[in-house]
This record gives C-alpha cells, sequence and structure tokens, in this order.
C-alpha cells in the first residue's frame, strides 16, 4: 500500500489518538507549573473548538431541513403542506434574527409568544403521558416491581408539598432513599458507565468502533 | 355455539383506555386557577440551607446566579430564581454577577425574570455596575463554564452592553477565580449531572472550588444529584415546590405558590391512581386463581 | 505535576486504559474472553422477527439527547452501532427499517449504519432514503414528530437507545398505544427509570456500550468489555476494604486522596 494511501486511510485514526492521550494528560495537570499551564490552556482550546462543530451543525441542519420539505413539497407527500408551514416558519424566525438580532424585539415576541407558548405546551404532554405510565406499568407483578413501584410512591408523595403534612414525615423517609439507596446505585452505575467510557475510547483508538472515530 | 368469554370488568379497568384518566388530571389541574386552596408547604433544610447562607452574606461579596434554563423550562425555574433574586437584592452591599451558559434563549429566560424583580422600581439603590452586572449569554459549553471559573474576565473580558469589567472595580478586583465568590447558584440543571452547565459549575465551583454551590433545578433530575448533597451541593431547590418554600421563607407569595396547588393535586392522583391500579390488579389475579380452580373442579 | 488529589484517580485511569489495551492484544493471540447474553439484543431479534410475521415496520431512533460533543455523544455513537446491527437483521429477514434522528451533524453516520447492514446481506434494493427521516429543532420536535411517525406506520418493534431525554416516556407510551415491542436503552440514570417503566427489553447503562462490542462479534471488542468488570471488582474490593479499614480507625481517606 502506498505511503500516501496510508495515511490517507489513518488520519482520522491518528488525529483522534494524539487528541485523546493530549487530553488525558493535560485534564489532571496542575497550573502551578508551566506545563500544567500550558497543557491545560490547549485542553480548553481544544474543548473549546468542539463548539465550532456544533455552529457548523446548525448550518447543515437548515440545509438538511429546506431540502427534505421542499422535496416533500415537490412530490406532494402525504401531509405536504405542514412542510410549507415549516419552510414559512424557518424563513420567519431566521428573518427575524438578523433583523434584531436574538434579543431583538420581533425575535423577543416570537420567541415569547409562540416558542415558549409551544414548548411549554410540549412540555405539558409529559405529565399526561407519565400518568398513563404509571397507571399501565405499576404493578405488584414481583418483588422487583413492588420495590419499584413502593420507592416511586414514596418519591411522588415528597414531591407533591401537601403529602408531609398528610403523611408526617414522608420526606425523611424520601431523602433517606435519595441519599442512601439511591445514592449507592448512582455510584455504581457511574463506575460501570466510566469503565464503559474508557474502553469505548479504547475501541475509538484501536479503530474497532466503527462509528466512533476508528 | 361457542360462550363468547365475556372479559372481567377487573380487566376492563386495567385496560382502561387514556382519555378518562387524562380527563381527570386535566380538571385537576385546572381546578386550583379558580378555586386556590394554598396548600401548606413544609420548609425542607435543603431550602433553609440556601436561604440562611444569602442571610450570612455580608457587603462586599460577590454571588454567582446563573440563568441557564431554555424558554420551555420558564415554568420550572423562574418562580425560584425571582425569589432568590428578590432576596439576594434586599440584603446590603451583595454584589451580584448574572450570566447564562445554556443557550440564547436563556437571555429570554434573564428578561423575563428581571421584568418581574423590576429592580429600578423596587430596588432603586441597586445600581447596575456597582451592585450587579448582566454578562449575557457566553456560548460554548462545558469548556467556557470550566473556563469562566478558572478565569472569569478572560471569558468574559466585557458586559452584555460592551463595558469593560475593569470599569467595574468592585467585581474586577474582588473576583479572580471562581473561589471568589462566596455564593453560587445555578440555575436550569439540564441534562442532570452529565449537563454542560450543570456538569461543569458541579466540576468547576464544586468540586475544584469548593465554593457554597446551589442549584435551582429541574425536578426530574434532582435524584441525580443527591449523591453530592450535601458535601459539594449545599442546597437544591426543587422546582416550584422549591420557590414555594423560598418564597414562605420571604413571606411573599408569588408564582412558585400559585403552582404548588396544582402540583400537589396532580402528585395525588398519580399516588391514588397508582394505588387504585394495584388494588384492582390484585382482586384481578384472585378472580383469575377462583376461575382457574372452577374450571379445574368442573373436569 | 498532577492536581491536589488528583493522583491515585490518575493512575487508576492510565492503569484501566493499559489493562484494557492488553486485552484487546490479546486477542491477537486467540485468546477470547466471555461474555453473558445481553437480553435486549434478544429483545431486537425478537422484534425483528415480530415485524417481519406482522408485516410491519420496524422504527429506530438514537435518543433526543444526540449532541456532538460529551458524553452523549458517545452513547450516541454506541446507538448508531446498535442501528448498523438492526439494520443488518431487518435486512437479512426481510424487514422494512425505518429511522428518526434529531441532529443534522449525525446524518452521514446513521446513513452509513442503515446502509452497511443492507449492502452486507447483499439487499441494497431494500434501501428506502425516505425511510430516513430528520425531525430537527430540539427534543420536544423529535419527540413530537416520532410520535405522529408511529402512529401513522404503526411499527411492530420501536427502539430507541442512545442519550434519551423525554422520549423515554414520549415514544415508549406511544409505542404502548400502538401494540409495538419496546426495546429501550440509555446511559443517563435519571432516564433509566422511565426507560425501564415503558420499555419490554432494556439496555441499562454500561450495557449500551459493551452492545456495540458484542454485535459485533470482534475479539478485541469482546475482550475490552469483559476486562471492565476487572475495574468494578477492584473498586468492590476496595469498598469492602476500606470499610474494614475505616472501622479500624485507619485514616484511609487521607491515603487515597493524594
Amino acid at each position: 500500500m502506498s505511503i500516501l494511501l496510508y495515511i490517507r486511510r489513518n488520519i482520522d485514526r491518528a488525529i483522534l489518538i494524539f487528541i485523546t492521550i493530549f487530553m488525558l494528560i493535560a485534564y489532571p495537570l496542575a497550573t502551578t507549573t508551566d506545563f500544567g499551564k500550558f497543557m491545560t490552556d490547549w485542553y480548553t482550546t481544544l474543548a473549546g473548538w468542539s463548539t465550532l462543530l456544533g455552529a457548523w451543525a446548525i448550518i447543515v441542519g437548515v440545509f438538511v431541513i429546506v431540502k427534505n420539505n421542499v422535496m416533500n413539497v415537490v412530490k406532494k407527500t402525504k401531509d405536504w403542506y405542514y412542510d410549507i408551514v415549516t419552510l414559512v416558519a424557518l424563513v420567519i424566525f431566521v428573518g427575524a434574527g438578523f433583523m434584531g438580532g436574538y434579543t431583538g424585539p420581533s425575535m423577543r415576541w416570537l420567541s415569547t409568544y409562540v416558542l415558549q407558548a409551544v414548548s411549554t405546551a410540549l412540555l405539558g404532554i409529559e405529565a399526561f403521558l407519565a400518568i398513563s405510565a404509571y397507571y399501565r406499568a405499576y404493578r405488584l407483578k414481583n418483588i422487583e416491581a413492588a420495590v419499584l413501584m413502593i420507592s416511586s410512591l414514596i418519591i411522588l408523595m415528597w414531591m407533591g408539598p401537601i403529602f408531609e403534612y398528610l403523611i408526617p414525615g414522608i420526606s425523611n423517609v424520601a431523602v433517606w432513599i435519595l441519599l442512601n439507596p439511591n445514592s449507592a446505585a448512582q455510584r455504581a452505575m457511574f463506575v460501570g458507565i466510566g469503565l464503559g467510557l474508557i474502553a469505548l475510547a479504547v475501541r475509538s483508538m484501536l479503530g474497532r468502533e466503527r462509528y466512533g472515530g476508528g | 355455539m361457542s360462550e363468547k368469554k365475556k372479559e372481567r370488568w377487573t380487566k376492563k379497568i386495567l385496560n382502561l383506555d387514556n382519555p378518562p384518566i387524562y380527563a381527570i388530571l386535566l380538571i385537576l389541574l385546572v381546578l386550583p386557577l379558580f378555586f386556590p386552596f394554598n396548600t401548606p408547604v413544609p420548609i425542607t433544610p435543603m431550602v433553609k440551607a440556601l436561604y440562611d447562607k444569602i442571610e450570612s452574606l455580608k457587603p462586599g461579596d460577590v454571588v454567582l446566579l446563573d440563568f441557564s434554563w431554555g424558554y420551555g423550562f420558564k415554568m420550572l425555574h423562574e418562580a425560584g430564581h425571582v425569589a432568590i433574586l428578590k432576596h439576594l437584592l434586599s440584603r446590603p452591599g451583595v454584589k451580584i454577577v448574572m450570566v447564562a451558559f445554556f443557550d440564547a434563549t436563556s437571555e429570554l429566560s434573564w428578561r423575563d425574570v428581571m421584568a418581574q424583580v423590576n429592580i429600578e422600581k423596587n430596588y432603586p439603590d441597586k445600581k447596575y455596575g456597582k451592585d450587579w452586572i448582566w454578562l449575557g449569554y457566553i456560548p460554548g459549553g462545558e469548556p467556557v463554564v470550566l473556563g469562566f471559573a478558572d478565569n472569569p474576565w478572560k471569558v468574559a473580558p466585557k458586559d452584555k452592553y460592551g463595558t469593560p469589567i475593569e470599569q467595574y472595580p468592585d467585581f474586577y478586583e474582588t473576583v479572580k477565580t471562581g473561589a471568589d465568590f462566596a455564593l453560587v447558584i445555578e440555575g436550569g440543571g439540564h441534562g442532570g449531572i452529565n449537563g454542560h452547565v450543570t456538569g461543569g459549575f458541579l466540576k468547576s465551583y464544586g468540586l475544584k472550588y469548593h465554593c457554597w454551590l446551589a442549584y435551582n433545578m429541574d425536578p426530574s433530575v434532582i435524584a441525580e444529584f443527591y449523591p453530592y448533597y450535601p458535601s459539594i451541593i449545599k442546597s437544591m431547590l426543587n422546582g416550584n415546590a422549591g420557590a414555594a418554600e423560598y418564597e414562605r421563607l420571604l413571606n411573599t407569595r408569588g408564582r412558585g405558590s400559585t403552582m404548588v396547588d396544582a402540583l400537589s393535586m396532580s402528585h395525588m392522583y398519580a399516588v391514588v391512581l397508582i394505588i387504585f391500579a394495584n388494588i384492582i390488579y390484585i382482586y384481578d389475579r384472585y378472580l383469575e386463581r377462583k376461575e382457574k380452580a372452577k374450571t379445574a373442579t368442573r373436569r | 505535576m498532577i492536581k491536589t488529589g488528583w493522583l491515585l484517580d490518575t493512575i487508576l485511569f492510565w492503569t484501566i486504559f493499559i489493562v484494557l489495551f492488553i486485552g484487546a492484544f490479546m486477542a491477537k493471540q486467540g485468546k477470547t474472553l466471555k461474555l453473558r447474553e445481553l437480553l435486549a439484543l434478544e429483545g431486537i431479534r425478537e422484534g425483528v422477527g415480530r415485524a417481519v410475521e406482522m408485516n410491519k415496520p420496524v422504527h429506530f431512533s438514537p435518543g433526543a439527547g444526540t449532541l456532538l460533543t460529551g458524553d452523549w455523544a458517545t452513547q450516541t455513537v454506541a446507538a448508531i452501532g446498535i442501528l448498523a446491527y438492526t439494520s443488518r437483521l431487518c435486512a437479512k429477514y426481510g424487514a422494512r427499517l425505518l429511522v428518526s434522528y434529531p441532529y443534522a451533524e449525525w446524518l452521514p453516520l446513521i446513513e452509513e449504519a442503515y446502509r452497511s447492514g443492507f449492502l452486507l446481506e447483499g439487499k441494497p434494493e431494500m434501501i428506502r432514503p425516505a425511510d430516513l427521516q430528520p425531525y430537527l429543532g430540539g427534543y420536544y420536535v423529535f419527540d413530537t414528530g416520532v410520535m405522529r411517525r408511529l402512529m401513522d406506520e404503526r411499527p411492530a418493534t420501536v427502539i430507541n437507545v442512545g442519550p434519551i431525554i423525554w422520549d423515554s416516556i414520549d415514544i415508549g407510551e406511544t409505542a404502548k398505544r400502538i401494540g409495538a415491542i419496546m426495546i429501550g436503552g440509555t446511559a443517563r440514570l435519571l432516564q433509566l427509570p422511565y426507560v425501564v417503566l415503558t420499555s419490554d427489553y432494556v439496555f441499562i447503562g454500561e450495557e449500551l456500550y459493551a452492545a456495540g462490542a458484542f454485535t459485533s462479534g470482534d475479539p478485541m471488542q469482546i475482550n475490552t468489555v469483559a476486562l471492565q468488570d476487572l475495574g468494578k471488582y477492584f473498586v468492590l474490593v476496595m469498598l469492602v476494604l476500606g470499610m474494614i479499614l475505616l472501622a479500624a480507625g485507619v485514616p484511609i481517606i487521607q491515603w487515597l486522596s493524594i
């Protein structure tokens, strides 16, 4: 294989390995030494570059939205008129942003009376879906289900302020659950997830994690 | 002719369709709007800790107040921040640095809170640049949150209005790193422990600089932060319930208190529904065993 | 040189890192460790089979929090690995695969994972670009879009794995309503209870990361997953030892905070 082809095939993995090792070395260094300060500054810079990807993604996102919706309108697919609504909304919001910035009067109006209202309404759906999930899923089928149900009931009661007056001491039980079994289980999960992340990084560096840049 | 087995009434209840369940919830949520019943709100040590800390702040102490919630989460965090900000402004000589890290709409969240607090009208002695400054939304995610803790004025050399921070000596001279903030309050909690703002605050102000750290957070994520309470996180306001508690401590009644009625009703409904469903489920299993025994006896 | 209190952490981290590399290279010598079967992968196989029997599609979504940075990005990478596995199963048994995603920057990887299964099984005619549907604009847009799609398409199996936000409840409940098998999975601890509540099969926490390695069958990957357990055993031993030493009055916490 020619050297150029080898470099082309492995350059992404080389960058991945270099950046990973660099950031792993830089992260625990103290800033009291010059080397530590240099590494920490570069760590912050490299981490900040990742936000550029996010900014670029917004542009890609706009193109994808326009392309998909225009194609749907042209081909008159199912509910294609909603795609026109999407495109018009995109133009209005982008126009409002260009006109006065994201805190300008038009953007503020749109955000307060359209976005906020719609987002809050969509968030409100969670309450109804959660209620039906509780009704259907919390059943005393076995010991594990019983433990899940009883601890969930206690936490639900803790979250509703009135229960402290109906069942005095319920918040103490809830806080005990949160501080003890919940914290213990979460710490155990953190260890497992942390180890999983390290293994993922190792696989990516070895080029074995196909969708992880390796 | 084969007998068509009728579905037991218990099975019908257990497989109840969604509309009746949703309708009752809707009624219970709307009822407190017309018939508020002023739910009593017990004060928890977690919220009292923040109140006591703000009461103990001395003139010259600088507080970092973060507004990191998106426009859809206004109802969860705004009430708490309004109460906290009013309390901070009532303390003589306390300086407040206001900032947002979550996204651009956090600036709108800040505007909504400021509209309710109305510093010019209600706190005329509090001057911009001397008692409080607004740095605006600082993009960049977790690295920026961590960088701000290490060197705030390098990450935010100017305030939202373009004035260099050196022109505000009360802030510039007092705060060099995150450790110089007497109190740090994060508003949002989005993403839980690994959220770019919440996680960043925990790692920098909590674990690195050991600041007095408080969160005004989304109730759905509060359980994730309990491993860090009270050693690293000293106080957590649990959404509107926490806001209502704080308003009680301030002897006021704000949006938190008005939300608490609906909150209590919905939680009571959820508890009653779960218990009801399980009573029916246990009875259904008893009826099923009885039916099986009958069928076995007939054979 | 190292920050105060971080020396032990740094040593432990690099030890685990090197051990995992050693494990990966052990595979080259033909030494492959055994892994237990992940129940949720069995669930995916069952779900695809059910979809073929009922002549309905399979729906896959990588969670509403598929950001490009941080811990959530790694969960998305793991989810896309599961997508590639699902795609291959769908191609093998002849099921249609619908994919919904919330952020445009993942499109290239999602598209590659989607296509790879069909191409590997030699069924490129089954690839339908229109089945890859973006719902851009935030998690609520994604949630409602996917809910609408599920109600329209009525898949037999719904797979929602990755950095889940509130789609655990939204997609889970909708899947229940249409009578689909729900397979969920996330390493986001606060969403895990909702995923467990609404799903028939669950990838819990690190099982998400392990699934990608599992489905590939690659000995190097399998070894890295199996050797993670060494880290857990070490933590367990430290916990028990620490409790005993602490009870005996030994200042173990100070020693560990070097």
